[in-house]
Protein backbone atom coordinates (compact mmCIF):
# COMPACT_ATOMS: atom_id res chain seq x y z
CA UNK A 1 0.00 0.00 0.00
CA UNK A 2 2.94 2.71 0.54
CA UNK A 3 4.48 1.74 -2.49
CA UNK A 4 1.48 2.36 -4.25
CA UNK A 5 0.58 5.71 -2.67
CA UNK A 6 4.21 6.60 -4.22
CA UNK A 7 4.03 5.50 -7.48
CA UNK A 8 4.01 8.98 -9.66
CA UNK A 9 2.65 9.37 -13.16
CA UNK A 10 5.75 8.86 -15.02
CA UNK A 11 6.53 5.69 -12.99
CA UNK A 12 3.04 4.79 -13.31
CA UNK A 13 3.22 5.03 -17.47
CA UNK A 14 6.91 3.32 -17.30
CA UNK A 15 5.46 0.20 -15.57
CA UNK A 16 2.79 0.71 -18.00
CA UNK A 17 5.57 0.11 -21.04
CA UNK A 18 7.03 -2.77 -18.99
CA UNK A 19 3.94 -4.56 -18.30
CA UNK A 20 2.78 -3.86 -21.49
CA UNK A 21 6.18 -5.79 -23.15
CA UNK A 22 8.41 -2.81 -23.29
CA UNK A 23 11.50 -4.56 -21.45
CA UNK A 24 14.55 -2.22 -22.66
CA UNK A 25 15.02 1.11 -21.25
CA UNK A 26 15.69 2.84 -24.55
CA UNK A 27 12.21 1.17 -25.82
CA UNK A 28 10.66 2.55 -22.91
CA UNK A 29 12.17 5.74 -23.73
CA UNK A 30 10.90 5.62 -27.55
CA UNK A 31 7.66 4.55 -27.07
CA UNK A 32 6.89 7.36 -24.10
CA UNK A 33 9.02 9.87 -25.61
CA UNK A 34 10.93 10.87 -21.64
CA UNK A 35 14.49 11.66 -21.75
CA UNK A 36 17.09 9.16 -20.53
CA UNK A 37 17.48 10.83 -17.36
CA UNK A 38 13.87 10.56 -16.85
CA UNK A 39 13.15 6.63 -17.63
CA UNK A 40 16.64 5.41 -16.08
CA UNK A 41 16.20 6.55 -12.80
CA UNK A 42 12.93 5.85 -12.79
CA UNK A 43 13.96 2.55 -13.38
CA UNK A 44 16.24 2.04 -10.23
CA UNK A 45 13.52 3.02 -7.63
CA UNK A 46 11.04 0.72 -9.35
CA UNK A 47 13.66 -1.75 -9.09
CA UNK A 48 14.68 -0.68 -5.59
CA UNK A 49 10.94 -1.31 -4.65
CA UNK A 50 10.83 -4.44 -6.31
CA UNK A 51 8.07 -3.56 -8.44
CA UNK A 52 10.17 -5.06 -11.68
CA UNK A 53 12.65 -6.87 -11.61
CA UNK A 54 16.31 -7.23 -13.83
CA UNK A 55 18.02 -9.58 -15.82
CA UNK A 56 20.83 -9.37 -18.55
CA UNK A 57 20.07 -11.18 -21.75
CA UNK A 58 22.17 -14.27 -22.57
CA UNK A 59 25.59 -14.04 -23.86
CA UNK A 60 24.84 -16.55 -26.57
CA UNK A 61 21.40 -14.50 -27.80
CA UNK A 62 23.63 -11.32 -28.19
CA UNK A 63 26.17 -12.98 -30.17
CA UNK A 64 24.11 -14.42 -32.78
CA UNK A 65 22.95 -11.28 -33.36
CA UNK A 66 25.90 -9.24 -33.52
CA UNK A 67 25.26 -6.71 -30.90
CA UNK A 68 25.90 -6.40 -27.08
CA UNK A 69 23.31 -8.17 -24.77
CA UNK A 70 20.62 -5.70 -22.93
CA UNK A 71 19.53 -5.57 -19.87
CA UNK A 72 15.79 -6.12 -19.99
CA UNK A 73 13.28 -5.50 -16.88
CA UNK A 74 10.10 -7.72 -15.91
CA UNK A 75 7.20 -6.70 -13.45
CA UNK A 76 6.94 -8.62 -10.51
CA UNK A 77 3.91 -9.62 -8.78
CA UNK A 78 3.94 -6.99 -6.13
CA UNK A 79 4.76 -4.50 -9.21
CA UNK A 80 0.81 -6.08 -10.83
CA UNK A 81 -0.70 -4.72 -7.61
CA UNK A 82 0.96 -1.20 -7.92
CA UNK A 83 -0.08 -0.67 -11.34
CA UNK A 84 -3.38 -2.09 -10.83
CA UNK A 85 -3.73 0.77 -8.07
CA UNK A 86 -2.05 3.18 -10.56
CA UNK A 87 -5.13 2.43 -12.97
CA UNK A 88 -7.46 2.85 -10.28
CA UNK A 89 -5.52 6.36 -9.62
CA UNK A 90 -4.90 7.25 -13.01
CA UNK A 91 -8.06 5.86 -15.58
CA UNK A 92 -6.53 7.28 -18.73
CA UNK A 93 -2.97 5.07 -18.16
CA UNK A 94 -4.74 1.89 -20.29
CA UNK A 95 -5.99 4.57 -22.54
CA UNK A 96 -2.69 5.80 -23.23
CA UNK A 97 -0.65 2.58 -23.60
CA UNK A 98 -2.70 -0.35 -24.16
CA UNK A 99 -1.00 -3.70 -23.49
CA UNK A 100 -1.47 -4.97 -26.95
CA UNK A 101 -1.11 -2.41 -28.96
CA UNK A 102 2.45 -1.91 -27.34
CA UNK A 103 2.79 -5.54 -28.02
CA UNK A 104 2.64 -5.55 -31.55
CA UNK A 105 4.55 -2.32 -32.07
CA UNK B 1 34.07 12.90 -36.95
CA UNK B 2 31.30 10.32 -35.60
CA UNK B 3 33.80 7.59 -34.38
CA UNK B 4 35.61 10.47 -32.59
CA UNK B 5 31.88 11.42 -31.35
CA UNK B 6 31.42 7.96 -30.19
CA UNK B 7 34.70 7.57 -28.63
CA UNK B 8 34.07 11.04 -27.00
CA UNK B 9 30.77 9.64 -25.35
CA UNK B 10 32.42 6.44 -24.28
CA UNK B 11 34.58 8.54 -22.16
CA UNK B 12 31.68 10.87 -20.95
CA UNK B 13 29.97 7.16 -19.81
CA UNK B 14 33.13 6.12 -17.92
CA UNK B 15 33.20 9.37 -16.37
CA UNK B 16 29.90 9.92 -15.25
CA UNK B 17 29.84 6.19 -13.69
CA UNK B 18 32.46 7.44 -11.50
CA UNK B 19 29.74 9.13 -9.83
CA UNK B 20 28.18 5.80 -9.55
CA UNK B 21 28.59 3.15 -5.97
CA UNK B 22 32.12 1.35 -6.95
CA UNK B 23 30.46 -2.16 -6.41
CA UNK B 24 27.76 -1.48 -9.09
CA UNK B 25 29.86 0.75 -11.29
CA UNK B 26 30.73 -2.32 -13.59
CA UNK B 27 27.22 -3.47 -14.32
CA UNK B 28 25.94 0.17 -14.56
CA UNK B 29 28.64 1.13 -17.33
CA UNK B 30 27.77 -2.04 -19.49
CA UNK B 31 23.83 -1.06 -19.44
CA UNK B 32 24.22 2.09 -20.77
CA UNK B 33 27.28 1.26 -23.17
CA UNK B 34 24.63 -1.32 -24.14
CA UNK B 35 22.09 1.14 -24.91
CA UNK B 36 24.30 3.51 -26.42
CA UNK B 37 24.87 0.87 -28.81
CA UNK B 38 21.67 0.63 -29.79
CA UNK B 39 20.47 4.40 -29.75
CA UNK B 40 23.17 4.97 -32.72
CA UNK B 41 21.89 2.36 -34.88
CA UNK B 42 18.43 3.46 -34.26
CA UNK B 43 19.20 6.64 -35.20
CA UNK B 44 22.05 5.86 -38.30
CA UNK B 45 18.20 4.34 -39.94
CA UNK B 46 16.33 7.14 -39.32
CA UNK B 47 18.27 10.27 -39.80
CA UNK B 48 22.18 10.62 -40.92
CA UNK B 49 22.44 14.35 -39.45
CA UNK B 50 20.97 13.76 -36.51
CA UNK B 51 22.58 10.85 -34.79
CA UNK B 52 25.55 12.53 -33.06
CA UNK B 53 23.14 15.05 -30.82
CA UNK B 54 20.72 12.06 -29.98
CA UNK B 55 23.41 9.97 -28.58
CA UNK B 56 24.99 12.70 -26.91
CA UNK B 57 21.59 13.89 -25.29
CA UNK B 58 21.05 10.42 -23.84
CA UNK B 59 24.33 10.29 -22.68
CA UNK B 60 23.68 13.12 -20.67
CA UNK B 61 21.00 11.36 -19.25
CA UNK B 62 23.56 8.94 -17.24
CA UNK B 63 24.42 11.76 -14.77
CA UNK B 64 21.40 12.23 -13.22
CA UNK B 65 21.07 8.16 -13.65
CA UNK B 66 24.52 7.75 -11.79
CA UNK B 67 23.65 10.23 -8.89
CA UNK B 68 20.22 8.11 -8.47
CA UNK B 69 22.17 5.15 -8.11
CA UNK B 70 24.28 6.71 -5.81
CA UNK B 71 21.42 7.80 -3.70
CA UNK B 72 19.92 4.51 -3.44
CA UNK B 73 22.82 2.22 -3.30
CA UNK B 74 25.68 4.25 -2.02
CA UNK B 75 24.66 4.92 1.70
CA UNK B 76 25.04 1.32 2.47
CA UNK B 77 27.66 -0.20 0.02
CA UNK B 78 30.26 2.69 0.01
CA UNK B 79 30.05 5.54 2.60
CA UNK B 80 29.65 2.81 5.93
CA UNK B 81 33.00 1.41 5.61
CA UNK B 82 34.77 4.97 4.95
CA UNK B 83 35.88 5.01 8.46
CA UNK B 84 37.62 1.73 8.51
CA UNK B 85 39.78 2.75 5.16
CA UNK B 86 43.19 3.29 5.14
CA UNK B 87 43.12 6.50 3.12
CA UNK B 88 40.48 7.85 6.07
CA UNK B 89 43.00 6.74 8.58
CA UNK B 90 46.03 8.64 7.26
CA UNK B 91 43.75 11.73 6.24
CA UNK B 92 42.88 11.96 10.02
CA UNK B 93 46.43 11.86 11.19
CA UNK B 94 47.43 14.34 7.96
CA UNK B 95 44.10 16.46 9.46
CA UNK B 96 45.99 16.36 13.25
CA UNK B 97 49.54 17.03 11.79
CA UNK B 98 48.25 19.77 9.72
CA UNK B 99 46.36 21.66 12.68
CA UNK B 100 49.47 21.09 14.85
CA UNK B 101 51.88 22.79 12.09
CA UNK B 102 49.35 25.59 11.70
CA UNK B 103 49.24 26.67 14.95
CA UNK B 104 53.11 26.17 15.65
CA UNK B 105 53.55 28.69 12.36
CA UNK B 106 51.23 31.48 14.13
CA UNK B 107 51.87 30.91 17.50
CA UNK B 108 54.71 33.44 18.54
CA UNK B 109 55.98 31.53 21.92
CA UNK B 110 56.31 28.11 19.56
CA UNK B 111 58.09 29.96 16.91
CA UNK B 112 60.07 31.07 19.53
CA UNK B 113 60.62 27.69 20.79
CA UNK B 114 61.56 26.67 17.41
CA UNK B 115 64.36 29.19 16.12
CA UNK B 116 66.16 29.19 19.19
CA UNK B 117 69.28 30.18 16.60
CA UNK B 118 68.34 33.63 17.42
CA UNK B 119 68.66 33.39 21.20
CA UNK B 120 72.14 32.32 21.13
CA UNK B 121 73.23 33.60 24.44
CA UNK B 122 76.78 32.94 25.58
CA UNK B 123 77.44 29.94 27.51
CA UNK B 124 77.67 29.44 30.92
CA UNK B 125 74.71 32.49 31.68
CA UNK B 126 72.81 31.52 34.78
CA UNK B 127 69.61 33.20 36.20
CA UNK B 128 69.73 33.56 39.85
CA UNK B 129 66.81 33.26 42.35
CA UNK B 130 66.09 33.31 45.57
CA UNK B 131 64.93 29.49 46.83
CA UNK B 132 61.79 30.56 48.72
CA UNK B 133 60.18 32.48 45.85
CA UNK B 134 61.52 29.53 42.95
CA UNK B 135 57.49 29.00 43.42
CA UNK B 136 56.35 32.42 43.09
CA UNK B 137 57.52 35.69 41.38
CA UNK B 138 61.44 34.85 39.88
CA UNK B 139 62.05 38.56 40.28
CA UNK B 140 62.99 37.70 43.91
CA UNK B 141 66.74 39.69 44.39
CA UNK B 142 66.54 43.41 45.51
CA UNK B 143 68.61 45.93 43.88
CA UNK B 144 70.66 46.27 47.32
CA UNK B 145 71.55 43.14 47.26
CA UNK B 146 72.88 42.74 43.70
CA UNK B 147 74.99 46.15 44.18
CA UNK B 148 76.74 44.08 47.06
CA UNK B 149 77.35 41.12 45.08
CA UNK B 150 78.17 43.07 41.98
CA UNK B 151 81.03 45.02 44.59
CA UNK B 152 82.11 41.46 46.27
CA UNK B 153 84.63 39.19 44.73
CA UNK B 154 83.14 36.71 42.86
CA UNK B 155 83.94 33.18 43.34
CA UNK B 156 82.08 31.14 41.00
CA UNK B 157 80.83 33.82 38.17
CA UNK B 158 82.58 36.74 36.39
CA UNK B 159 80.39 38.70 35.61
CA UNK B 160 76.72 40.29 37.17
CA UNK B 161 73.81 42.06 35.81
CA UNK B 162 70.77 43.46 37.13
CA UNK B 163 67.13 43.84 35.10
CA UNK B 164 63.81 45.02 36.16
CA UNK B 165 60.37 45.40 34.17
CA UNK B 166 58.47 48.47 34.91
CA UNK B 167 55.70 50.04 32.88
CA UNK B 168 57.23 53.21 32.25
CA UNK B 169 56.23 55.50 29.30
CA UNK B 170 57.91 55.89 26.27
CA UNK B 171 57.19 59.29 24.56
CA UNK B 172 59.73 60.14 20.87
CA UNK B 173 57.94 57.69 18.26
CA UNK B 174 55.10 60.50 18.10
CA UNK B 175 53.34 59.33 20.60
CA UNK B 176 53.46 58.32 24.14
CA UNK B 177 53.33 54.94 25.02
CA UNK B 178 52.88 52.76 27.99
CA UNK B 179 55.57 50.05 27.88
CA UNK B 180 56.91 47.33 29.69
CA UNK B 181 60.64 48.87 30.10
CA UNK B 182 63.93 46.86 31.35
CA UNK B 183 65.68 48.68 34.14
CA UNK B 184 69.02 47.07 33.50
CA UNK B 185 72.89 47.45 34.44
CA UNK B 186 74.51 48.89 31.53
CA UNK B 187 76.89 45.73 30.91
CA UNK B 188 74.09 43.50 30.35
CA UNK B 189 73.63 42.74 26.66
CA UNK B 190 77.24 42.68 26.57
CA UNK B 191 76.61 39.77 29.51
CA UNK B 192 74.29 37.85 27.69
CA UNK B 193 75.95 38.67 24.27
CA UNK B 194 73.03 39.12 22.17
CA UNK B 195 73.51 40.13 18.84
CA UNK B 196 71.85 43.32 17.71
CA UNK B 197 69.73 44.23 14.57
CA UNK B 198 70.95 47.43 14.08
CA UNK B 199 73.86 49.55 16.37
CA UNK B 200 75.78 48.30 19.52
CA UNK B 201 74.57 47.90 23.31
CA UNK B 202 78.31 48.31 24.87
CA UNK B 203 78.78 49.12 27.93
CA UNK B 204 78.95 52.78 28.47
CA UNK B 205 78.31 55.58 31.47
CA UNK B 206 75.37 56.95 29.94
CA UNK B 207 71.72 55.65 29.70
CA UNK B 208 70.94 54.09 26.54
CA UNK B 209 67.79 53.04 25.03
CA UNK B 210 67.56 49.51 23.37
CA UNK B 211 64.09 49.35 21.35
CA UNK B 212 62.12 46.03 20.57
CA UNK B 213 62.32 45.16 16.64
CA UNK B 214 58.15 45.21 17.15
CA UNK B 215 58.37 48.60 18.83
CA UNK B 216 60.86 50.00 16.00
CA UNK B 217 58.29 49.02 13.59
CA UNK B 218 55.27 49.92 15.21
CA UNK B 219 56.07 53.04 16.97
CA UNK B 220 58.78 54.32 14.82
CA UNK B 221 58.21 53.06 11.47
CA UNK B 222 61.31 50.74 10.91
CA UNK B 223 63.22 54.15 10.98
CA UNK B 224 66.87 53.25 9.87
CA UNK B 225 67.97 56.19 11.37
CA UNK B 226 66.81 55.63 14.66
CA UNK B 227 69.97 55.16 16.30
CA UNK B 228 71.31 58.29 18.35
CA UNK B 229 67.53 60.22 18.65
CA UNK B 230 66.51 61.07 22.29
CA UNK B 231 63.70 59.71 23.38
CA UNK B 232 61.79 60.18 26.60
CA UNK B 233 61.61 57.21 28.99
CA UNK B 234 59.34 58.44 32.27
CA UNK B 235 61.37 61.73 32.73
CA UNK B 236 64.44 61.17 31.60
CA UNK B 237 65.55 61.43 28.49
CA UNK B 238 68.09 59.15 26.61
CA UNK B 239 69.00 57.91 23.31
CA UNK B 240 68.71 54.64 21.49
CA UNK B 241 71.53 52.70 20.70
CA UNK B 242 70.46 49.57 18.99
CA UNK B 243 67.27 47.51 18.24
CA UNK B 244 67.16 43.67 19.43
CA UNK B 245 66.03 41.43 16.93
CA UNK B 246 62.70 39.74 16.75
CA UNK B 247 62.68 36.51 19.34
CA UNK B 248 65.91 37.40 20.53
CA UNK B 249 64.51 38.24 24.06
CA UNK B 250 63.69 34.59 25.76
CA UNK B 251 64.68 35.94 29.65
CA UNK B 252 61.52 36.28 32.22
CA UNK B 253 59.73 39.52 32.12
CA UNK B 254 57.95 40.86 28.81
CA UNK B 255 60.28 44.10 27.92
CA UNK B 256 59.70 45.72 24.59
CA UNK B 257 62.33 48.03 25.52
CA UNK B 258 65.37 48.04 27.80
CA UNK B 259 66.99 50.98 29.61
CA UNK B 260 70.99 50.40 30.04
CA UNK B 261 72.43 52.29 32.78
CA UNK B 262 75.26 52.04 35.48
CA UNK B 263 74.21 50.11 38.38
CA UNK B 264 73.88 53.17 40.96
CA UNK B 265 71.72 54.40 38.88
CA UNK B 266 69.24 51.97 39.08
CA UNK B 267 66.19 53.32 41.72
CA UNK B 268 66.27 51.46 44.75
CA UNK B 269 63.45 49.82 46.19
CA UNK B 270 61.58 46.85 44.60
CA UNK B 271 62.99 43.34 43.09
CA UNK B 272 64.27 42.24 40.55
CA UNK B 273 66.39 39.53 38.04
CA UNK B 274 70.31 38.61 38.45
CA UNK B 275 71.89 37.70 35.41
CA UNK B 276 75.56 35.92 35.84
CA UNK B 277 78.27 34.09 33.48
CA UNK B 278 79.85 31.21 35.54
CA UNK B 279 83.73 31.15 34.99
CA UNK B 280 84.69 28.50 32.66
CA UNK B 281 85.81 26.69 35.67
CA UNK B 282 82.74 26.76 37.77
CA UNK B 283 80.51 25.69 34.49
CA UNK B 284 80.80 21.86 36.11
CA UNK B 285 78.45 23.21 39.05
CA UNK B 286 75.64 23.25 37.09
CA UNK B 287 75.89 20.08 34.95
CA UNK B 288 71.90 20.19 35.08
CA UNK B 289 69.70 22.60 34.16
CA UNK B 290 69.48 23.70 38.31
CA UNK B 291 71.56 24.25 41.33
CA UNK B 292 71.28 24.87 44.68
CA UNK B 293 74.20 27.83 45.88
CA UNK B 294 74.12 30.14 48.86
CA UNK B 295 75.16 33.46 49.44
CA UNK B 296 74.95 36.68 51.91
CA UNK B 297 72.41 38.98 52.06
CA UNK B 298 72.41 42.92 52.72
CA UNK B 299 72.63 42.14 56.74
CA UNK B 300 75.10 39.38 56.33
CA UNK B 301 73.31 36.24 56.71
CA UNK B 302 73.14 33.24 54.44
CA UNK B 303 70.28 33.03 51.89
CA UNK B 304 69.27 29.91 49.77
CA UNK B 305 69.66 30.34 46.09
CA UNK B 306 68.19 28.82 42.73
CA UNK B 307 70.72 28.78 40.23
CA UNK B 308 69.03 28.53 36.03
CA UNK B 309 70.84 27.33 33.05
CA UNK B 310 69.96 29.34 30.51
CA UNK B 311 72.68 27.05 28.01
CA UNK B 312 70.35 23.96 27.80
CA UNK B 313 67.33 26.71 26.90
CA UNK B 314 68.73 27.04 23.41
CA UNK B 315 68.75 24.06 22.15
CA UNK B 316 65.54 23.72 20.91
CA UNK B 317 63.12 21.69 20.97
CA UNK B 318 64.97 18.40 19.41
CA UNK B 319 66.28 18.45 22.93
CA UNK B 320 62.95 16.78 24.59
CA UNK B 321 61.98 14.89 21.41
CA UNK B 322 64.77 12.26 20.81
CA UNK B 323 65.05 11.13 24.26
CA UNK B 324 61.29 10.43 25.03
CA UNK B 325 60.90 8.84 21.95
CA UNK B 326 63.70 6.35 21.96
CA UNK B 327 61.81 5.82 25.84
CA UNK B 328 58.54 5.28 24.20
CA UNK B 329 60.39 2.36 21.44
CA UNK B 330 61.84 0.56 24.44
CA UNK B 331 58.75 0.17 26.41
CA UNK B 332 56.72 -0.48 23.12
CA UNK B 333 57.53 -4.29 23.34
CA UNK B 334 55.99 -4.32 27.17
CA UNK B 335 52.64 -2.64 26.36
CA UNK B 336 51.83 -4.39 23.09
CA UNK B 337 52.85 -7.44 20.93
CA UNK B 338 54.76 -5.85 18.26
CA UNK B 339 53.62 -9.25 15.77
CA UNK B 340 52.02 -8.02 12.80
CA UNK B 341 49.78 -10.83 11.60
CA UNK B 342 51.81 -11.70 8.65
CA UNK B 343 51.27 -15.26 9.35
CA UNK B 344 48.84 -17.08 7.00
CA UNK B 345 47.12 -20.20 8.07
CA UNK B 346 45.65 -20.49 3.95
CA UNK B 347 47.92 -21.27 1.69
CA UNK B 348 47.00 -17.90 -0.54
CA UNK B 349 49.95 -15.93 -0.59
CA UNK B 350 50.07 -11.69 -1.13
CA UNK B 351 51.33 -10.24 -4.06
CA UNK B 352 54.84 -8.32 -3.39
CA UNK B 353 52.45 -5.42 -4.56
CA UNK B 354 49.99 -5.49 -1.87
CA UNK B 355 52.81 -6.24 0.95
CA UNK B 356 54.50 -3.38 -0.59
CA UNK B 357 51.22 -0.80 0.14
CA UNK B 358 50.79 -2.76 3.25
CA UNK B 359 54.51 -1.44 4.48
CA UNK B 360 53.89 2.13 2.98
CA UNK B 361 50.95 2.32 4.80
CA UNK B 362 52.62 1.44 8.05
CA UNK B 363 55.58 4.00 7.51
CA UNK B 364 53.24 6.60 6.17
CA UNK B 365 51.58 6.21 9.81
CA UNK B 366 54.68 5.79 11.92
CA UNK B 367 55.86 8.91 9.73
CA UNK B 368 53.04 10.81 10.71
CA UNK B 369 52.68 10.05 14.27
CA UNK B 370 56.31 11.08 14.86
CA UNK B 371 55.50 14.62 13.24
CA UNK B 372 52.65 14.75 15.27
CA UNK B 373 54.21 13.88 18.30
CA UNK B 374 57.21 16.23 17.77
CA UNK B 375 54.86 19.28 16.94
CA UNK B 376 51.74 19.03 19.42
CA UNK B 377 53.99 18.51 22.40
CA UNK B 378 55.78 21.81 21.61
CA UNK B 379 52.39 23.60 20.59
CA UNK B 380 50.51 22.14 24.12
CA UNK B 381 53.51 23.19 26.58
CA UNK B 382 54.82 26.75 24.84
CA UNK B 383 51.08 28.07 23.82
CA UNK B 384 50.94 30.04 26.97
CA UNK B 385 54.69 30.91 27.63
CA UNK B 386 56.39 34.26 27.23
CA UNK B 387 60.01 33.43 26.98
CA UNK B 388 61.80 31.76 29.78
CA UNK B 389 59.32 28.45 31.23
CA UNK B 390 61.72 25.84 32.24
CA UNK B 391 58.30 23.91 33.65
CA UNK B 392 57.51 24.02 29.63
CA UNK B 393 60.12 21.99 29.04
CA UNK B 394 59.02 19.67 31.16
CA UNK B 395 55.63 19.62 30.41
CA UNK B 396 56.88 19.25 26.69
CA UNK B 397 58.89 15.60 27.45
CA UNK B 398 56.06 14.29 29.13
CA UNK B 399 53.44 15.04 26.63
CA UNK B 400 56.20 13.89 23.97
CA UNK B 401 56.62 10.82 26.20
CA UNK B 402 53.09 10.29 26.23
CA UNK B 403 52.15 10.74 23.17
CA UNK B 404 54.55 8.51 21.38
CA UNK B 405 53.74 5.57 23.86
CA UNK B 406 50.08 6.05 22.68
CA UNK B 407 51.08 6.88 19.00
CA UNK B 408 53.49 3.89 18.76
CA UNK B 409 51.03 1.25 20.67
CA UNK B 410 48.12 2.48 18.30
CA UNK B 411 50.14 2.34 15.15
CA UNK B 412 51.26 -1.49 15.96
CA UNK B 413 47.66 -2.68 17.12
CA UNK B 414 46.06 -0.39 14.48
CA UNK B 415 48.31 -2.12 11.32
CA UNK B 416 47.80 -5.37 12.80
CA UNK B 417 43.84 -5.28 12.65
CA UNK B 418 44.25 -4.10 9.37
CA UNK B 419 42.62 -6.37 6.06
CA UNK B 420 46.40 -7.22 4.18
CA UNK B 421 44.47 -7.45 1.10
CA UNK B 422 42.26 -3.88 1.11
CA UNK B 423 43.74 -2.50 4.57
CA UNK B 424 40.53 -2.01 5.95
CA UNK B 425 40.36 -2.28 9.96
CA UNK B 426 38.72 -5.09 10.58
CA UNK B 427 35.47 -5.80 12.74
CA UNK B 428 32.72 -7.69 14.16
CA UNK B 429 34.60 -8.94 16.82
CA UNK B 430 33.41 -12.67 17.77
CA UNK B 431 34.37 -14.77 20.67
CA UNK B 432 35.21 -18.51 19.80
CA UNK B 433 35.96 -21.47 22.54
CA UNK B 434 36.26 -21.45 25.83
CA UNK B 435 38.86 -20.67 28.38
CA UNK B 436 38.87 -24.03 29.90
CA UNK B 437 39.59 -25.33 26.45
CA UNK B 438 42.65 -23.24 25.48
CA UNK B 439 44.63 -26.45 25.31
CA UNK B 440 42.81 -28.61 23.46
CA UNK B 441 40.92 -26.05 20.80
CA UNK B 442 40.90 -22.99 19.47
CA UNK B 443 40.14 -20.14 21.79
CA UNK B 444 40.20 -16.57 21.24
CA UNK B 445 37.99 -13.78 18.85
CA UNK B 446 37.80 -14.00 15.38
CA UNK B 447 37.68 -10.20 13.01
CA UNK B 448 36.61 -10.12 9.88
CA UNK B 449 37.27 -7.91 6.98
CA UNK B 450 33.71 -5.99 6.04
CA UNK B 451 35.34 -6.68 1.74
CA UNK B 452 34.78 -10.29 2.28
CA UNK B 453 39.11 -10.71 1.90
CA UNK B 454 39.94 -12.33 5.42
CA UNK B 455 39.08 -13.23 9.02
CA UNK B 456 41.79 -12.86 11.81
CA UNK B 457 42.06 -14.89 14.60
CA UNK B 458 43.74 -13.39 18.12
CA UNK B 459 44.09 -16.12 20.15
CA UNK B 460 43.19 -15.35 23.82
CA UNK B 461 45.66 -16.89 25.40
CA UNK B 462 49.27 -17.56 23.21
CA UNK B 463 50.73 -20.90 23.66
CA UNK B 464 53.56 -22.99 21.80
CA UNK B 465 51.43 -23.25 18.59
CA UNK B 466 49.41 -20.40 18.40
CA UNK B 467 51.24 -17.24 19.80
CA UNK B 468 50.59 -14.70 17.18
CA UNK B 469 47.45 -13.52 15.31
CA UNK B 470 46.74 -15.35 12.03
CA UNK B 471 45.10 -14.14 8.47
CA UNK B 472 42.58 -16.75 7.12
CA UNK B 473 41.88 -15.65 3.30
CA UNK B 474 38.40 -16.11 2.29
CA UNK B 475 38.04 -17.33 -0.91
CA UNK B 476 35.33 -16.70 -3.61
CA UNK B 477 32.90 -19.14 -1.89
CA UNK B 478 32.18 -16.70 0.89
CA UNK B 479 31.61 -13.18 -1.46
CA UNK B 480 27.59 -13.99 -1.11
CA UNK B 481 28.09 -13.15 2.17
CA UNK B 482 29.06 -9.83 1.84
CA UNK B 483 27.37 -9.16 -1.05
CA UNK B 484 25.61 -5.10 -0.94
Amino acid sequence: MTQEAKLSHTAAMILQAIDAGLVYGFSVMETLGLPSGTVYPALRRLERDALIRSQWEKQSIADAELRPPRKYYRITAAGGSALAAAHRRYPLLERLLPVEEARRS
Amino acid sequence: MNRFLAAAEDRLLCAIALLAPSDRRAEWLREWRSELWHVCRCDHRSTAGSVDLTSLRFCLGALPDALEMRRIFGAGSTRAPIHRSASYCLLILAVILAASWAFALYSRPVIAERHTERYAVRPGLVLILNAHAASGPMNSIPVEIYRKWAGARQRYFDGLAFYRVERTVLAGGGRAVDLPIAHSSSQFFSLLGLPMEIGSAAPSSEPRLILSDLIWRRDFNADPHILGRTVRVGERLVSVAAVLPDGSWRLPGEAEAWLLEPDNAISSGGTGYVVARLKPDSWYAIRNSAANIAACDAKGNEQNLWVFSFSERTDGPWRDYFVPVFLALLVLPGLSSVFLSDKAVSTIRLSWSLTVVRCAFGAAKIAMILGIVYILPVDLAYCSTSGFAPAASCVQFLLTLTLSIFGFCWTVDDQRKRCPVCLRRVTHPARVGIASRTFLAWNGTELMCTGGHTLLYIPAAPTSWFYAPRWVYLDSSWKFLFAA
